[in-house]
């Protein structure tokens, strides 16, 4: 069966070109970076609809997606305090080869762009 | 762009045609008094008469007929509450929250702002189709909500039901109605302010926000009512402190960017964490519930038979929002059976010809978790599941079974938002404010949420020896087509005679 890009596919590549394994999971801090992501690739981001009058911007759809990757151990969290958010090299690695080929060349320098953005803002 | 304007102003277009149709014949009545409504699960309650006149109203009456958890009463049968019933619920509850603020905030807080919140509360749910959610799981992929959905700031944190009822209160129809009640009550209710509570949105921050909050916020009444009155009628046994919720609230006055928003005090903190628990036992106990969730695919394949087979009941084709908003529960369960090709599927729901577990999808029954997320990321493509299931279907029939895709799903349910401790903003002093989540990161809860209670399925019709094939052929199909592969624990928790159990 032809492999469709889906939104889980999108942030999934982001994650593989962190730099770190680790950033911290901050539930206002990962929507609030994705959301200034959004603002500058928004065709990448299309799907992801965040709210404009909540205590921050926040999308259902994103909160989704994480709860996937964290369903399915691409990404990882570590009890008991869950404080960080691991995307294991191993991961990164089953993302470049699974994931990354769905998209085309140029869109892979985006998603480049995106995810180390998005590392800056949510650790930075 | 072009063909996305399109599709809005399509979809606002057939609100509007669709609100004018329903409010056609109708009259402003000449209500003579207040009038007392029993509710089993809040109070009885005063309606003033302005308000039993949209009550009366053939859009709020048709509520009545929309069972408030879908087909839940399938599995817990007590469930037979409607959504009629949940928007009293929700008004009194406001009411109760509003007039508690009130007394705290005499000079923002007036008896106008509780009056636009009551009837925002009535009107709420307006927008749901039948059964509501398992149409909402329908309505949510259609073309023009989700362009709509996407385009509109206005809806950023909106549902489709919620949507559609903002165009329903919003269309010329509706406001001509309210205008005549505004005249003829002598009152000046602002039908804008009252759409904007139901998305969630807000002109004016600064003077509205505890508004939008009670009506479509982290707490707001509905959460506050649907909790109660779900576990209440399903016999599940859970606690919602309102009383101690309403006292605690209070709205953020420090001109901040959380102006004006609705807050609580710490000492009202653990009555929300309750809240959440509440919200995680609902869904692992009965949103989620394998049969609840296998009605509820039931459901949706009347639609895909309906668009399959170009069939039309009553005129309507079910390719837009608005015919779901044309007919209710007993619609579906009466008129549609007359259809030939929907005879039978109506009779299993009617009859609770259930379909059954052939597989478990989860974490815990996928043998590598990293292939398995190519299966669950599809689950907000339903035109990528549905030829898996034609790919099933085929396979299942050439090996002799009889099977239609339409009786075979792969269910992979909407995990539960625990958005509403992050978004909560919670007094600590005069000066210092924090969100819930700080004192009590429910996000964990999520992750906890999908490691051991998530669950997909696949479902098939109750033979077991069709059940049987159907796990064997499915597995091998989701190996093939996306490489993810299953423990026993996927086969022995669909709990198939002769299979492990």
């Amino acid at each position: 069966m032809k492999s469709v890009k889906t939104a889980d596919d999108v942030v999934a590549a982001m994650f593989s070109f962190f730099d770190s394994e680790t950033i911290p999971l901050d539930v206002r801090k990962i929507h609030t970076a994705m959301y200034e992501v959004k603002r500058e690739f928004p065709e990448m981001l299309k799907e992801f609809s965040f709210s404009e009058n909540d205590v921050y911007p926040f999308s259902r759809l994103l909160e989704r997606v994480f709860f996937r990757l964290q369903n399915s151990s691409l990404i990882s969290t570590v009890n008991p305090d869950f404080r960080e958010c691991i995307v294991k090299n191993e991961s990164k690695k089953y993302i470049r080869e699974n994931v990354l080929p769905l998209f085309e060349n140029d869109e892979k320098i985006k998603l480049e762009k995106m995810g180390k953005a998005f590392e800056r803002l949510v650790t930075g | 762009m072009n063909e996305r304007l399109s599709l809005l102003t399509a979809l606002k277009d057939a609100v509007a045609a669709f609100t004018e149709q329903k409010l056609a014949d109708v009259k402003v009545e000449e209500i003579r008094a207040p009038k007392l409504i029993r509710d089993a699960l809040t109070e009885t309650a005063l309606y003033e008469e302005h308000e039993i006149a949209v009550i009366d109203l053939p859009l709020v009456q048709r509520l009545r007929r929309i069972h408030q958890t879908g087909l839940a009463f399938l599995t817990y049968p007590c469930t037979g509450h409607n959504r009629f019933q949940h928007s009293l619920g929700v008004t009194n509850i406001v009411d109760k929250f509003a007039k508690s603020l009130m007394r705290k905030y005499k000079k923002l807080v007036d008896s106008h702002a509780v009056r636009e919140l009551r009837l925002a509360a009535i009107l709420h749910d307006i927008g749901h189709g039948p059964f509501s959610h398992p149409t909402e799981e329908i309505l949510m992929h259609m073309p023009e909500i989700k362009a709509e959905l996407l385009a509109n700031p206005k809806f950023s944190k909106a549902k489709p039901h919620e949507m559609l009822a903002y165009y329903m209160i919003t269309s010329e129809a509706f406001r001509k109605v309210i205008e005549e009640i505004n005249i003829h009550y002598d009152l000046k209710i602002d039908i804008d302010r009252i759409a904007n509570m139901i998305v969630g949105d807000m002109d004016n921050p600064q003077m509205e926000g505890y508004m939008s909050d009670l009506i479509n916020g982290p707490f707001d009444a509905d959460k506050l009512d649907y909790m109660p009155r779900d576990a209440y009628f399903s016999g599940l046994k859970m606690e919602v402190d309102l009383e101690r919720i309403a006292y605690t609230s209070l709205i953020d006055k420090r001109g901040t960017s959380f102006d004006r928003r609705l807050c609580s005090d710490v000492s009202g903190a653990h009555n929300l964490e309750q809240i959440m628990f509440n919200k995680v036992l609902l869904y692992s106990s009965m949103y989620h519930h394998h049969k609840v969730r296998a009605a509820a695919c039931t459901f949706k394949s009347i639609f895909e038979i309906i668009r399959d087979h170009k069939l039309e009941v009553d005129g309507h084709s079910f390719d837009n929002a608005t015919d779901f908003l044309s007919i209710d529960d007993y619609d579906v369960l009466s008129r549609f059976e007359e259809i030939p090709e929907l005879t039978q599927i109506i009779q299993n729901l009617k009859h609770r010809r259930l379909l059954k577990r052939a597989l478990v999808i989860s974490r815990r029954t996928a043998k590598d978790p990293r292939p398995y997320q190519r299966l669950i990321r599809l689950s907000e493509d339903p035109t990528a599941l549905r030829k898996l299931r034609d790919l099933i279907v085929d396979e299942v029939v050439r090996r002799g079974g009889v099977c239609s895709v339409y009786d075979l799903w792969i269910d992979l349910p909407e995990p539960p938002s625990l958005r509403e401790p992050s978004q909560c903003i919670v007094r600590l002093t005069e000066e210092k404010h924090v969100t819930l989540d700080t004192i009590f990161p429910a996000d964990w809860w999520l992750t906890a949420y999908g490691e051991t209670k998530w669950k997909g399925h696949i479902f098939c019709p109750p033979d077991t020896e069709l059940r049987k094939l159907v796990n064997e052929i499915s597995q091998k199909v989701l190996k093939d087509a996306l490489g993810v592969e299953f423990e026993e624990a996927a086969t022995i928790e669909a709990k198939i005679p002769g299979l492990f159990y």
